[in-house]
């Protein structure tokens, strides 16, 4: 492993914290190693002294200060913005479920289409189809899960 | 040696090594080592609680088209390392008290 890979994953692994506290030890190991090459070390021998990536990081993961992390990730945020999305879709079933309905009901409609206005009144009355709730509770929970987890655990450190 | 010890010893040692002249993180190392046991791993965060704490301040110089971060002692890291020295004597009684006075001074 050389010094690049070894920092690499070393920010992989810190992509917990914020950018700017990663950077600074990303700095300290990146110093550290270039010193101990100067002293006539090899690359590999340098990085091999630092130990296991992961050990290093989860000691410092597990002395953090919560002002240190990032409050929002990636996840989180997909998941919360997913979720809304889909409260959204189940909430305000005429603007977007008939776009669902088009397609979901297609037979529905073809059917009832010799009745006219009474099909749409059909199609337009069944709203999300079940299966989209059932999702949507999923990902509501999936999302809620996530961030008491996280903030429990952001409260603990 | 015991990790709590360790742990409060091994901060005033670097604080000691930092107020004889600035220091970069692998000179601290190389100059501690010969008293305590120190890593790269343990002594980052033994240098941002003092830096945190007020007791050390960094700068950067350029070392080989690259930079270097160096600590200095402040003032109220040479306070500590004072009350320090002040608390030696008690520490050594103490020290004598636990090991039923088998230490020598």
């Amino acid at each position: 492993m050389n010094k690049q890979t070894f920092l690499k994953n070393l920010e992989k692994e810190l992509r917990r914290l914020k950018k700017s506290e990663c950077k600074k030890y990303i700095d300290y190991y990146d110093e550290i190693i270039s010193d101990i090459m100067d002293k006539g070390v090899s690359e590999e021998e340098a990085i091999k002294r630092q130990g296991d990536v992961k050990s290093i990081t989860d000691e410092i993961l597990s002395n953090v200060n919560p002002k240190e992390l990032k409050l929002f990730d990636l996840k989180g945020l997909l998941l919360a913005i997913l979720s809304v999305i889909m409260i959204l879709i189940c909430a305000i079933p005429d603007a977007f479920t008939n776009l669902f309905n088009v397609q979901m009901n297609s037979s529905v409609s073809i059917i009832g289409g010799a009745d006219g206005p009474t099909s749409i009144f059909i199609a337009g009355k069944i709203g999300a189809p079940t299966w989209m709730y059932v999702i949507t509770a999923i990902v509501i929970v999936l999302t809620a899960i996530y961030w008491i987890k996280r903030i429990r655990q952001r409260n603990r450190s | 040696m015991d990790s709590q010890l360790r742990k409060g010893l091994v901060e005033y040692c670097i604080l000691a090594a930092i107020s004889r002249e600035d220091c970069y993180g692998y000179k601290l190392i190389e100059d501690v080592s010969p008293f305590m046991e120190i890593s790269e791993s343990t002594l980052y965060p033994i240098l941002r609680r003092l830096e945190t704490a007020g007791k050390v301040k960094s700068y950067n110089t350029e070392h080989n088209n690259r930079i270097r971060k160096y600590f200095s002692i402040t003032d109220t890291g040479k306070q500590a390392l004072r009350d320090f020295e002040k608390d030696k004597h008690e520490i050594i009684r103490v020290l004598d008290y636990i090991t039923g006075g088998s230490i020598d001074e």
